[in-house]
C-alpha cells in the first residue's frame, strides 16, 4: 500500500509538470492550429539557460554544479526568482523569433509545409542547444535544501511540494487570465475563429505572440521543475517531453485546458505508477523503463478510439 | 411505409421511363440540436432532370451528403434501383453508380485534367499493385483504355486540348467541367450536380445546359441543385422544393412557379426584413 | 460503356495543350536522345563506381546513400504521393535490421539464408505498418504523426530492454549475405546488391506512381472526401501505401544489418527518421527523382564537415535545411512534375 501511495504522489508530481508542458502546447495550438514541435525543447532551453545563469553568477561551480552559496530565506527567493524568470525569458524570447521568422510567414502555407518546418525548428533548436551548451547530461541543482515529510507512509520532499504548490498558482493564473481578462478573451476569439477575430479588431498577431510568449513561459517553467526533480538536463530531453506533453494535450482534448491537466496527471500516475508496479507485475521480467510503453499505447488507444480525447471534440481530428 | 409529406400532385408528374431510380423516404439529418434536413421524401424516375431548389441553408447540399454517403443520416431511407444505400461507405455508393460534382469546386488540383477524369474511372478498372508494377499485356490495355476513356470525356465536356494542364491551372468554368467529365467517368446512372452554373454568365449558362440535355440524352438521369430560377425552371422536369430543411412543395416548373408556399420562402424573409426597417 | 459524343466544335488546334514557358528548353531536355544519353552514362558510371573509388570510407558511405535512397522513395510514397504523415520511420528500419539479426545470427542460434531472411524482414515491416495503421489511419495530419512516433518510441523501448532482442548490448556477428559461391563481407560487395536494390525499388515505385494505384494516391493527397465519392476505398488505398511505403526500409534495416554485421538500438533514433523526411523534402515532395536526389546529396554533402569544428553541427545543418525549403521552395529541389510527358508526345501525332 505505501508503494502506491508513494508511487502516486510521485506521478501526481510528475504530473503537474506533464500538465504544465501540455497546456503550454495546447495554447499554441488552439491559436495556430499547428504543431509545435519545438516547445518540448523550448521547456529545456529554460533549465539551460538558468543553469547558465547560475553558473556565471557563481552560485554553482564545477561540471557538477553544485551550489558553493549557502542559500537560505532571501537570497534563496532571488535566486530562484532569477532562474525561473530567467529561463522563461530566455524561452519565451526564443518562441518569439521562431514564430516572427519562421511560422507567421508560413500561415497561409499547406499543413504539410508548417509540420515540415515545425520539425525543422526542433532539430535546429536541440542541436544548437547541443552547440551551445555542450552534448552531456547537465547536472541540475535542486536549489532547496532537501527536507522530507511522511504522509501515508509515503515520504514527499520539499521539492515535491514546491513544484506543486508553483504548478497550481500557475494553472490558477493561467485560468484567471484566460477567461477573466481583455487577453484572455482575444485569445479565445482567436483559437476560435482567426479570421473573424482580425475582422472584429481584434489585433490577430500581438495575440499569437502573447500565446507563443505565454506558451513558452510555462514550458520553461516545467522544464526547470523537471530539471530539478530529476536533478539532471539533457538537450534531448525536449524530444521526450514534447512528446508526453503532446500525448496529454492530445488524451485531455486539444484546447480544452482542464483536459490538459487532467490527463497531464494520468499520465504522470501512469508512469510512475506503472513503472513501481511492472517489475512486481511481471515477475521482472518486464523493468520500469517499460513504463513509457503504456503511456504510449494509452495514446494510441485514446486516439483510435475517442480521437477527440477525453473532453475534446473529434471533428476536429478524424476525417473520412 | 407510407412518406411523411403526401404528394398530391404524383398524378401531374411526366412519364420519365418509368422506373423509380431513386427514393428517398424520411431523410433526416441532425447536426447537434440543429435538424438540418426534416423528414425529407421524394422519389426519381429514370431519365429525368429533377431539381433541388430552395433559398439558402435549406439543406440541399446536406441531402447530397446524405445521398452519396459522404454524411451519416439521422433518420430515414434511400433506395436506388430498389438497393438500400444509406450507410454504405461513399465510394461504395460511387460504384453503385451515384456522381456528384460539388459547389465549391473540389478537382484535384495538382493532378492533370486527364488523371482527374482517370481517378473517376476508378471503380471501372482493376488494375492492382501486381498490375501496376509489372504491366501485363491486360494491364496496358485497361491503361489504355482508361487514358482513352478520360480523353473522350475530357473532348465531350469541351475541355479536350487542356487535358494535361494541372487542374488548379483550368479557369473556373473549365475546373467545374472537369468536375463532371470526372464525375462522368464512373459511368454512373445518377448525377448530381451542386450549383453547376454558379458564378457563370448567360452564354456560360447556356453552354452548361445543353451539357445537361445531352448527359441526360445518354441516358443520365440528373439532379440539379440550383439557385438560377431561369435554369431550373427551364431544364427541369420536376421540382422539389425544400426550406430550412423541409419539403414545402413539389411539381412541374409551371406548377412550383405559381406556387404561393415557394414564392412566400424565397421573398418572404426579403419582406419580413422589409418590415422591419 | 456508352460513348459520349461531343455537341460542339470541341477544342482548337491541337498544341501541346501545356503552358511550359520556355518551349526551347524544355523541348531538348524533354527530349528522347538526350534522355537516353545520360542514361547510359549514369549506368557506366555506377556500374565501374567501385573501380573508380579507392577508399574504403567513401565506398561505405555511397553505400548508405544507396540504403537512404530506397527508404527515401518509400517515404515519398506514403508523404508525398499519398499524404500520409509518418514520423515514426526508423521503426521500420529497426524492424527490418533486427529481423535479419535475429534471424542470421549467434544470437537465437538461427542462420537462414538471405532468400527467406530478407522477405521476411521486409514482410514483417509492411505488416506492423498495416496494423499500426487499422486504428490510426483516419486520423489526421499531425494526429497520424503524432500515433507514428509513439509506435516507434514503443518499438525503441521494447527494443532497448528486452533480453529477445539482447537489449541495449546489441546484437554481433550478424551472418553476411551469402550467394551460391561467394559471401558478401565488403563494403564494395554490398554496392552491387544495394545498386540493384535501388534500381528495383526505383523501378517498381515509378511503375505504381503511374498507375491506377497511384493517381488514386494522389487523388487522396489532393482531396480525399472529393477521391471517396469519386470512387476510391480511401481507407484500403491508404492501408496500403502504409503497407507498401515502408517496405523498402525494411529492406534496408535488413541490409545494413548484414552489412554492418552488428546492431544496436543506437542505430535507429528519431534522427534516421528526421534524416529521411528532409531528404524527401528537399528532394522534391511528390518526386520520385527527387527523393534519389535528396537522399544521395544529404548523405553526400555533410561529409566534407567531418573532422572540422563544424561536424557535430550535421543534425543542425538538416534541420535548418528543412526551415529555409519550407520558407523557399516547399516543392523541393525537382517539384512533382505536371501531367504525364508520354501524353505530351501522343498527342503530337
Amino acid at each position: 500500500m505505501t508503494t502506491f501511495v508513494q508511487q502516486s504522489l510521485n506521478g501526481l508530481t510528475i504530473g503537474m509538470i506533464y500538465s504544465l508542458i501540455a497546456l503550454g502546447y495546447s495554447m499554441v495550438y488552439g491559436v495556430l492550429k499547428m504543431v509545435n514541435f519545438a516547445h518540448g525543447d523550448l521547456c529545456v532551453l529554460g533549465a539551460m539557460f538558468s543553469l547558465t545563469l547560475l553558473k556565471a553568477t557563481g552560485i554553482t561551480k564545477g561540471r557538477l554544479n553544485i551550489i558553493e552559496v549557502p542559500l537560505t530565506g532571501a537570497r534563496l527567493l532571488l535566486v530562484l526568482l532569477m532562474v525561473f524568470l530567467g529561463g522563461m525569458l530566455c524561452s519565451a524570447i526564443t518562441a518569439l523569433i521562431i514564430e516572427r521568422f519562421v511560422y507567421r510567414p508560413l500561415r497561409k502555407a499547406s499543413i504539410l509545409t508548417i509540420l515540415i518546418s515545425a520539425l525543422g525548428v526542433s532539430i535546429s533548436l536541440e542541436n544548437l542547444m547541443m552547440l551551445v551548451f555542450g552534448r552531456e547530461m547537465k547536472a541540475f541543482p535542486s536549489l532547496l535544501k532537501k527536507s522530507y515529510f511522511t504522509i501515508l507512509g509515503a515520504t514527499y520532499s520539499n521539492l515535491q511540494v514546491a513544484i506543486a504548490i508553483l504548478t497550481v498558482i500557475l494553472l490558477m493564473a493561467l485560468f484567471y487570465l484566460v477567461n477573466k481578462t481583455t487577453l484572455g478573451r482575444c485569445i479565445r476569439a482567436v483559437a476560435e475563429d482567426k479570421g473573424m477575430a482580425g475582422l472584429l479588431g481584434i489585433d490577430v498577431n500581438r495575440t499569437i505572440v502573447a500565446v507563443f510568449a505565454l506558451g513558452a513561459s510555462l514550458g520553461a517553467v516545467a522544464g526547470i521543475s523537471h530539471a530539478m526533480y530529476y536533478g539532471q538536463t539533457y538537450y534531448l530531453t525536449g524530444y521526450q517531453l514534447m512528446i508526453l506533453g503532446w500525448a496529454s494535450a492530445v488524451i485531455g482534448g486539444i484546447g480544452d485546458m482542464r483536459g490538459c491537466v487532467i490527463a497531464g496527471l494520468l499520465i504522470g500516475l501512469l508512469e510512475a505508477v506503472g513503472g513501481g508496479y511492472l517489475p512486481i507485475l511481471t515477475g521482472g521480467l518486464l523493468g520500469a523503463d517499460y513504463r513509457r510503453i503504456f503511456v504510449f499505447l494509452a495514446l494510441i488507444i485514446t486516439l483510435a478510439l475517442k480521437p477527440g480525447g477525453i473532453l475534446g471534440k473529434p471533428e476536429v481530428i478524424v476525417k473520412a | 411505409m407510407a412518406s411523411a409529406i403526401s404528394d398530391p400532385t404524383e398524378h401531374n408528374r411526366p412519364a420519365g421511363s418509368g422506373d423509380d431510380l431513386l427514393v428517398v423516404k424520411g431523410l433526416s439529418k441532425d447536426f447537434g440540436a440543429l435538424r438540418a434536413v426534416n423528414e425529407v421524401s421524394f422519389r426519381i424516375r429514370q431519365g429525368q432532370i429533377f431539381s433541388l431548389i430552395g433559398p439558402n441553408g435549406a439543406g440541399k447540399t446536406t441531402t447530397f451528403n446524405l445521398i452519396t454517403g459522404t454524411l451519416p443520416a439521422s433518420a430515414g431511407e434511400v433506395s436506388y434501383f430498389g438497393r438500400k444505400i444509406l450507410g454504405l461507405p461513399a465510394h461504395k455508393v460511387a460504384d453503385l453508380g451515384i456522381a456528384r460534382t460539388y459547389q465549391l469546386i473540389r478537382v484535384f488540383k495538382n493532378m492533370s485534367a486527364l488523371e482527374n477524369v482517370q481517378v473517376g474511372a476508378h471503380c471501372r478498372t482493376k488494375n492492382g499493385v501486381f498490375n501496376a508494377i509489372l504491366r501485363g499485356p491486360r494491364a496496358r490495355r485497361e491503361e489504355q483504355w482508361s487514358r482513352d476513356r478520360a480523353l473522350e470525356l475530357l473532348r465531350f465536356v469541351g475541355i479536350g486540348e487542356h487535358r494535361n494542364k494541372l487542374a488548379g491551372t483550368l479557369t473556373f468554368g473549365h475546373q467545374r467541367r472537369l468536375e463532371i467529365a470526372r464525375a462522368l467517368a464512373a459511368d454512373p446512372k445518377l448525377l448530381l450536380l451542386d450549383e453547376p452554373t454558379a458564378g457563370m454568365n448567360p452564354s456560360e449558362k447556356d453552354a452548361m445546359i445543353s451539357l445537361i440535355y445531352t448527359i441526360r440524352d445518354q441516358g443520365v438521369t440528373v439532379i440539379l441543385v440550383e439557385h438560377d430560377m431561369n435554369v431550373v425552371m427551364g431544364v427541369s422536369d420536376w421540382i422539389t422544393v425544400l426550406d430550412h430543411g423541409v419539403k414545402i412543395a413539389e411539381g412541374t416548373p409551371a406548377e412550383i412557379q405559381c406556387n404561393e408556399t415557394v414564392i412566400e420562402a424565397y421573398l418572404g424573409r426579403w419582406r419580413h426584413e422589409l418590415a422591419q426597417s | 460503356m456508352s460513348s459520349y459524343q461531343s455537341d460542339k466544335a470541341t477544342s482548337g488546334p491541337q498544341g501541346s495543350g501545356s503552358n511550359k514557358p520556355s518551349q526551347g528548353w524544355r523541348a531538348l531536355a524533354g527530349s528522347t536522345r538526350l534522355k537516353q544519353v545520360t542514361l547510359v552514362v549514369m549506368a557506366v558510371l555506377l556500374l565501374a563506381l567501385p573501380r573508380l573509388i579507392s577508399s574504403g570510407y567513401w565506398m561505405r558511405v555511397i553505400d548508405i546513400a544507396g540504403l537512404y535512397v530506397m527508404m527515401a522513395l518509400g517515404y515519398n510514397l506514403m508523404f508525398g504521393y499519398t499524404g500520409l504523415f509518418n514520423l515514426g520511420f526508423a521503426a521500420y528500419f529497426a524492424i527490418g535490421a533486427y529481423t535479419y539479426a535475429m534471424l542470421a545470427s549467434p544470437l537465437h542460434g538461427m542462420h537462414l539464408a538471405f532468400v527467406i531472411v530478407l522477405p521476411v524482414a521486409v514482410a514483417l515491416a509492411s505488416l506492423a505498418s498495416y496494423l499500426l495503421g487499422i486504428p490510426s489511419i483516419r486520423l489526421v495530419g499531425d494526429y497520424l504523426g503524432l500515433v507514428t512516433l509513439a509506435f516507434a518510441e514503443i518499438l525503441r523501448i521494447l527494443v532497448n530492454n528486452l533480453k529477445f532482442t539482447n537489449a541495449s548490448y546489441g546484437i554481433m556477428n550478424i551472418d553476411p549475405i551469402r550467394l551460391p559461391f561467394f559471401a558478401l563481407r565488403t563494403v564494395r560487395d554490398y554496392y552491387y546488391l544495394i545498386l540493384l536494390l535501388c534500381v528495383a525499388v526505383y523501378f517498381v515505385i515509378k511503375r505504381l506512381e503511374q498507375s491506377r494505384i497511384g493517381r488514386a494516391w494522389m487523388a487522396i493527397r489532393n482531396d480525399e472526401e472529393a477521391a471517396t465519392t469519386a470512387g476510391v476505398d480511401t481507407r484500403g488505398m491508404k492501408l496500403l501505401a502504409c503497407a507498401i511505403g515502408v517496405a523498402p526500409v525494411g529492406l534496408a534495416g535488413a541490409i545494413f544489418a548484414s552489412m554492418q554485421t552488428f546492431v544496436s538500438p543506437e542505430s535507429f533514433t528519431s534522427r534516421e527518421t528526421w534524416l529521411i523526411i528532409a531528404m524527401a523534402i528537399v528532394g522534391g515532395l511528390g518526386n520520385a527523382d527527387g527523393a534519389v536526389l535528396g537522399a544521395i546529396l544529404l548523405t553526400l554533402l555533410p561529409e566534407p564537415l567531418r573532422g572540422t569544428p563544424l561536424e557535430s553541427a550535421r543534425i543542425l545543418f538538416y534541420g535548418l535545411l528543412l526551415i529555409i525549403f519550407s520558407l523557399f521552395r516547399p516543392q523541393g529541389l525537382l517539384p512533382r512534375r505536371q501531367g504525364t510527358e508520354k501524353d505530351e508526345a501522343e498527342q503530337k501525332i
